[in-house]
Order: structure tokens, then sequence, then C-alpha cells
């Protein structure tokens, strides 16, 4: 399973929890599919933070993820190098 | 310890200083004597400008230094305040000129240089931007009045279920009573050190600065767009500066502890902190406890976080948990109180128990009570309507809006929830308003966008949020009266997720589709929010049209 298999697995997961919609259990989520086409608020913005960065063992800053980065670009941040997600922003 | 009577009045004899925390280390410090030199060249401005008693002076900047003389400045004049929310996606600027076309006020004070307001909505409004007001030489000039107790000193604005705003005019004296009553049960101290993030505009802003002033206390202030790019500042700043005193809508409680290990970067200490009210939204055990938990390693005491329960209609606060005891969490049989209304104390890992965390007791000459549904006053033990009194609970709405809940001396909260041992608990909401992130959001406004969105009439869609005591959570959900296709359901979906993500700055936790004669009702085409979340409730739209919600 890659970061992006990965990343859409922890939304289903959050989802059938309740911290994310409950209609991204399911949803058709593509690597297309940008940050902004989830529906998530600010304070679900900040659980998708948190769980970025379980998920991938580092420190990411409040504003790493932006509204039209896709599910395959905020793989590419995640799984990058801390040193080198300034230049993938 | 407070020999003052009014905010006004505190503010005149002020020595302690006030800070501003900009965030990255940088704080500005005004002194005493410098915020009040300041506010008094504001007044001194606005009366040039033609404020007098009696007018509003509307103040749309985020917080700073110049927006507490620019308060003051506006009471030295005797007029009132007015904070908008701030212009985003939750607050248009359609949602502007209603504010403004509601209040008329005489003076706008713009948080930017360049800002024009619609002069139709306000046609004699004079306009001056905030960065004038700070520009202002300071002034020894005495304020031109002294504003009279009752004086409205803060116009609060609620838009209720409908969206359109209803005003609450906040005297002098009710916001004096109540910021005594918050001092009181806070036990504040000269030596307290104050931290709020905030924003002015929310009942708990204004209040927790308001109080802090009356009782003279050291203060800082974080603006709320600062908190919101990086909520680890409201710690730092608590840390760096001593806070010993603050408070936090519920949401932002679980927020920290889901950055704890992004705080621990940057070194907190929050071994300074001993009171810090949580409330402006349900609370939930769960939250409370991993707030606490993942906070003990930054220092943070045993028996500071104190829930309390307030509203804007009361300036603030209503409720609040003695300083000296922690906050009881209850058990409670879950089934009783649905079916029942009935509370049955249970024992914590009964099968089917609720965990109730307690408010706190009245603060002092405040009461409260529980009403049933025929309107008669309900015995302990019994879930019902929420009624609180006390010296700064308004008697009306501006206009008279919504005289159905003003009851002699007793307002009608629309909460739902029970006394034990004299504490408030919350359980739900009767109302039909939505909160999510300590913000009230009408649920009008979700309906509109999606409405929008999919081409359909008024009323095709219901919008109400339920609380979830088993995931600890306020769920939002919207039941759309449309047809769709199992197969494009979960297209349509996202779709109106992200639309109304991007309008309202607010996630639908649950998207239903049903046949638009589904949807309850009034016989003059209203929708029935109330009843459509009992429907929900018991999964009676599941069979509506093409799937199951599930039972929450």
């Amino acid at each position: 399973m890659d970061l992006f298999e990965k990343i859409v697995s922890m939304f289903r997961e959050q989802a059938r929890a309740g911290i994310f919609p409950a209609h991204l259990e399911h949803a058709d989520l593509s690597r297309a599919t940008t940050l902004g086409d989830l529906g998530i608020d600010s304070l679900g913005k900040m659980a998708l933070l948190t769980a970025l960065m379980d998920l991938a063992d580092q420190y990411f800053p409040d504003d790493a993820f932006k509204d039209d980065h896709t599910l395959e670009e905020i793989a590419q941040i995640a799984g990058a190098a801390p040193s080198s997600i300034a230049a993938l922003n | 310890m407070m020999t003052v009577t009014s905010v006004f009045e505190a503010f005149k004899q002020r020595t302690a200083d006030i800070h501003l925390w900009a965030g990255e280390g940088k704080v500005q410090t005004w002194t005493a004597a410098q915020l009040r030199t300041q506010a008094q060249a504001c007044c001194e401005e606005f009366e040039r400008m033609g404020v007098a008693a009696g007018d509003t002076v509307v103040i749309a900047a985020d917080t700073s230094l110049a927006v507490i003389a620019c308060i003051f400045g506006a009471w030295g004049c005797g007029a009132a305040v007015a904070i908008p929310p701030p212009l985003n996606s939750t607050s248009s600027q359609g949602a502007r000129g209603r504010f403004l076309e509601f209040l008329r006020p005489k003076l706008f004070v713009s948080g930017q240089a360049d800002e024009t307001l619609d002069t139709a909505a306000s046609p004699e409004c004079a306009v001056i931007s905030i960065e004038g007001l700070a520009a202002l030489a300071p002034s020894v000039r005495d304020f031109g009045v002294a504003p009279c107790m009752d004086d409205v000193a803060l116009i609060q604005m609620t838009s209720g279920s409908t969206g359109l705003p209803k005003g609450i005019g906040i005297t002098h004296k009710m916001l004096a009573a109540n910021c005594a009553a918050i001092v009181d049960r806070t036990e504040a101290q000269a030596s307290d050190h104050a931290v709020s993030w905030l924003p002015l505009n929310h009942d708990m802003g204004f209040g927790v600065t308001a109080a802090s002033i009356m009782a003279g206390l050291a203060l800082t202030l974080i603006p709320s767009s600062v908190f919101m790019r990086s909520p680890s500042t409201w710690f730092e700043a608590i840390s760096r500066q001593r806070g010993s005193i603050s408070a936090s809508p519920a949401f932002a409680c679980s927020l920290m502890a889901t950055i704890a290990r992004r705080l621990a970067r940057t070194g907190v200490d929050l071994s300074s902190l001993r009171y810090l009210i949580v409330g402006a939204e349900p609370i939930f055990a769960a939250h409370l406890q991993s707030f606490e938990t993942a906070m003990r390693p930054f220092g943070l005491r045993e028996n500071v976080v104190k829930p309390a329960y307030g509203l804007a209609e009361a300036v603030v606060a209503v409720t609040c948990t003695d300083a000296a005891a922690p906050y009881r969490v209850i058990h409670v049989d879950g089934h009783a109180l649905r079916t029942l209304g009935v509370i049955t104390k249970l024992s914590d890992g009964t099968p089917g128990a609720l965990p109730f965390v307690s408010n706190g007791k009245p603060l002092p000459n405040y009461k409260v009570k529980i009403v049933d549904q025929d309107g008669m006053d309900a015995p302990s033990g019994i879930e019902g309507s929420l009624y609180i009194a006390g010296p700064s609970v308004a008697a009306s709405y501006m206009g008279n809006a919504d005289a159905d809940k003003f009851h002699d001396e007793w307002f009608d909260t629309g909460d739902l929830g029970f006394i034990d041992e004299g504490e408030v608990f919350i359980c739900g909401r009767r109302r039909d308003l939505i909160i999510r992130g300590g913000v009230n959001i009408s649920p009008s406004r979700i309906e509109w966008a999606v409405e929008e969105l999919l081409g359909l009439r008024q009323g095709q869609v219901a919008t109400f949020s339920v609380l979830d005591h088993e995931k600890s959570k306020e769920t939002i959900v919207a039941v759309i009266g449309k047809m769709t296709h199992p197969a494009e359901a979960a297209q349509d979906r996202l779709r109106i997720g992200r639309a109304v993500a991007d309008a309202v700055s607010v996630q639908l936790d649950h998207i239903v589709f049903v046949r638009s004669s589904c949807i309850p009702r009034t016989t003059s085409g209203k929708v029935q929010r109330t009843r459509a979340r009992e429907m929900f409730l018991r999964n009676e739209f599941s069979t509506s049209l093409e799937d199951s919600h599930g039972p929450l």
C-alpha cells in the first residue's frame, strides 16, 4: 500500500469514526481529488494534519496543506523528507 | 476586591498593562495610561465626527490594542459598540450589509484603510479605519461623558435559526453584573493574568476581556486570526506571560489535544494556568479528559478545566464550575433519557450509560430552572427546557423579536438539560441552531447553499445538528428532498459537502437524500427542523430513498 492509498484509507477510517463527513467513507477518492473537494472545515483540517503527522511520522506546519492540493500532492508532501516540504509547497 | 461599579470605571482606574500577542514571539505592550490616553483620543475624534450618546459605533477589526481603545472611546461618548464577525466565508458582505442595516450605526471603524461601505445600507454612517485611530496623538482630556449604567454598552448580534440578525442591547449595568459574577466565581485576584484568543465579536471573547478589565487583571490578547493560523500561540502566550486565567470553546480543547505533539516542539509550560473556562458549545467528558491527559506533560495542573454554560442573551456566563472544586461527570441511562426524558444515574461502565459533564452552579444572583413540555416547572431528575434569570439576562431582543422566549424574569434558552445537585447539565437543543467551533451557525445558511447548488426551490433541505453523546460530537445533518440515483449519490454528496464548506465554512457530517414529500413541513410549507431531527434519530429517513445513515 503506497502513501496515497494509506491516506485514502485514513480518510475512510476517520469518516467511519465521525471525525470527517460520513460520506467520505464510500466516496470515490482519486489521486486528483483535492483537499477542498472533501468538504472538511478548519477543525477537520486540524484533525487531518494530526492524522497525517501520525501517518508520516513527521512534523508539518499548520499551513502545510492547502485546499487546492490533490491527494496525490498531499501524499508527496507527507512522504517527502522534512527538508523537502518547503520546496514542494 | 472590586470597588468599581462598571467596566468603564475600572478602565479609568486601571493600572495593569495590556499586551497583544502577535505570534512568533512578537508582543506589543501598552501601559494602562497609554491605553487610556489613546481611548481619550478616540473619544475626541468620535465627538468631532458627530458621535453622541445613544449612537452606535461598529468596530469591524480584528483584536488589537487600538480596538480596545476604540471601545472605551465610544463609551466615553455615551455610544454603544457593536462588533461584527470578520468578513470571510462564514460572514459574507451580504450578512455584513444586513448587520449594518439593522444597526444603522453613526460610525463604522474598518479593519482596513481602503474599506468602503454600502452606503445604501447605512446612509448616514461615517467611516474611519482602525489604523487611522491608532495613529491619533494621545489625549489627556478626560472622556466627554460618563455613561449611565442603563445606557447600552454593547449590541451583541445573534443570527438565530433564520439567518436574520437579532440584536441584544447590553447595558453597562448588565455587563458589570455579569463581569462581577464571573470575577466572583473564578476568584480572580490582582495577581492573575488573563490570556484570551477569542474574538471580541464572540460573547465569550468580549466577556472575558471585560471581566479582566473590571477586575484590574493584567491581560494578554491574541488576535483570533493569529490563533486560527497557529493554535499553539495560545499556550505559548500563557507560558510566556505566566497566564493564570483563560477561556475557550470546547472545540479548542480538543484541538490542542490533537496538536500536543507539535506543542512539544515549543516547550510550553502551562503550570501557571489555574482556571480555564470551557464553554460556548456542548461539552463532552471525553474531550476534556483527553485534553487534560495530553496537557499534563506540559505542566497542566489538576482541577484547572472549568466547564461553564452561557449565552449572549445573558451577556455571556450563567453557570461556571467553582474554583475550588473539580467538574463533575455523571453517567445517565441513555435509553431512559431518550425515551422518557428521565434522568436515571448509573455507575460508570454500565452498558447504555452516557456521560454528562456538569456546567457548574449558577453564578451568584443567577437562577436556572427546567421547564417541561407543558410549560410547568419540572422536578429534579427530568430533562426539559433550560430557563435562566439573573441581573444580566436580557428582557427582550431589540425590536421585540422572538418575544415568546421571554417570560417575566425568565429567558427560555432553547437548550435541553437537567439539574443535578444544583448543577446544570446540557443534553441537547430544542432551538434550530448549529454550533461548530464555538460559533453559532444558522441552519438557513447551509440550506441556502445546498438549494442554490442543486437548483432546488426553498424548503427542500432541512439542516440540524444532533448531540451525539456516544461519539462526543455535535453532528451536522442535511436532509435533502431530491431524487438521487444511488450511483450518483456519492458524487453528489462530495459536491454538496464542498459547496457548504466553501460557503459556510462548516462540514456536513451526514447528507441524506429523501423524497421531497418526506421532509416534514408545517401546513404553511415551512421546514420543521426539530421534527426532521427526531425522524433522523429514529432512522425514519432510511427507507425514504436511497440509503440508510445508520443509527447515531
